[in-house]
């Protein structure tokens, strides 16, 4: 079994427990509210780590050049999803964009 | 009861179709995405049931060459969200049967959880219970279907079509309704930079946390 496959399996099942706990386990309404602060601003900070991860390539102060399609279109998505409602559109013209920037 | 019922599962299936067309593009980008780093397809399937949550699940398939731990990490971190969602929804499985309040939760995504608050006749809980079954197990069939279809259709893709970038495309598209303020963005931006100059794992990790802790900070400075 790949590594993958193990890490989605955990995943998984930490998901499950998530959805669980406050329901069947441990009501998640009596956490302290800083707590609960901190798990608000966990989503919007995971997903920005992983934009920028993903911008520089998984790797230290990356070569601008090679990375600039995925960034234009990081960028092209962000201005569209502001302003429109839905995902379809703005991810499908960033794609575009990255995608002309790399064969140019 | 029972046409009042066969109602509520209608009313479940019109609500979840547009939904489900909605998060298809990122199913077929995790579905490629998968392939190319290896996960077959049956596998890759199974993991899209059992994690039912796409940003989580790209996460994994993303960030697992800065290793598994920094992998689970970030993926937990992001579903930690799932505790929200299951605490303000507690009181519609209250008096549900003891089955229900287990295996129930496991439908339990932004997109359940938005459906489910949006109504105002889900109170009798056989009502609620139909409702869920239907929008949720519609809602995760559909998901699992279309990233098995983006399994099965990323290795026809050709190499310069940049995955990396779609993966990229997805979760900005899914950030950037949640940061038009300011404190989120600053939280974003804190995140976003910090994973981008260090180094891989490192930089997920330094990101999460310290995208969050600035977001307490200005919570704590504003009150």
């Amino acid at each position: 079994m790949s590594t993958a496959v193990v890490v989605l399996l955990a995943v998984g099942v930490l998901s499950w427990l998530f959805r669980v706990a406050a329901i069947t386990l441990l009501p998640a309404t009596r956490l302290p509210p800083s707590v609960r602060r901190l798990l608000d601003h966990a989503v919007p900070a995971a997903l920005a780590a992983m934009v920028g991860a993903g911008i520089a390539g998984g790797a230290a102060l990356p070569d601008l050049a090679s990375r600039l399609p995925v960034l234009a279109g990081a960028v092209v998505t962000a201005v569209l999803a502001w302003r429109v409602r839905g995902i379809v559109l703005p991810v499908m013209a960033g794609l575009a964009a990255a995608w002309v920037l790399g064969v140019l | 009861m029972t046409r009042s019922l066969d109602d509520t599962a209608a009313a479940a299936v019109r609500d979840t179709v547009p939904v489900a067309a909605s998060i298809a593009p990122l199913a077929l980008v995790i579905g490629a995405t998968a392939a190319r780093v290896g996960v077959p397809v049956p596998a890759d399937a199974a993991g899209a049931a059992l994690v039912f949550a796409g940003a989580a699940h790209l996460a994994v398939l993303t960030t697992l060459a800065a290793g598994a731990l920094t992998a689970l990490a970030a993926a937990a971190l992001i579903n930690v969200r799932l505790l929200l969602y299951s605490a303000s929804i507690e009181p519609r499985f209250r008096h549900q049967p003891r089955w229900f309040r287990w295996l129930g939760p496991a439908l339990l995504i932004d997109q359940t959880y938005l459906l489910v608050t949006a109504r105002d006749d889900l109170a009798e809980p056989a009502r609620f219970r139909r409702y869920w079954l239907c929008a949720g197990g519609l809602l995760m069939g559909c998901w699992v279907a279309t990233v098995a279809l983006g399994s099965v259709l990323g290795p026809l893709l050709p190499e310069g079509v940049p995955l990396d970038a779609a993966a990229v495309a997805v979760l900005v598209g899914m950030l950037a309704p949640r940061v038009k303020a300011l404190r989120p963005a600053a939280v974003a931006v804190t995140g976003l930079l910090a994973a981008a100059l260090l180094p891989g794992g490192l930089g997920l990790l330094v990101g999460i946390v310290a995208g969050a802790v600035v977001g307490v900070a200005l919570d704590r400075w504003a009150s």
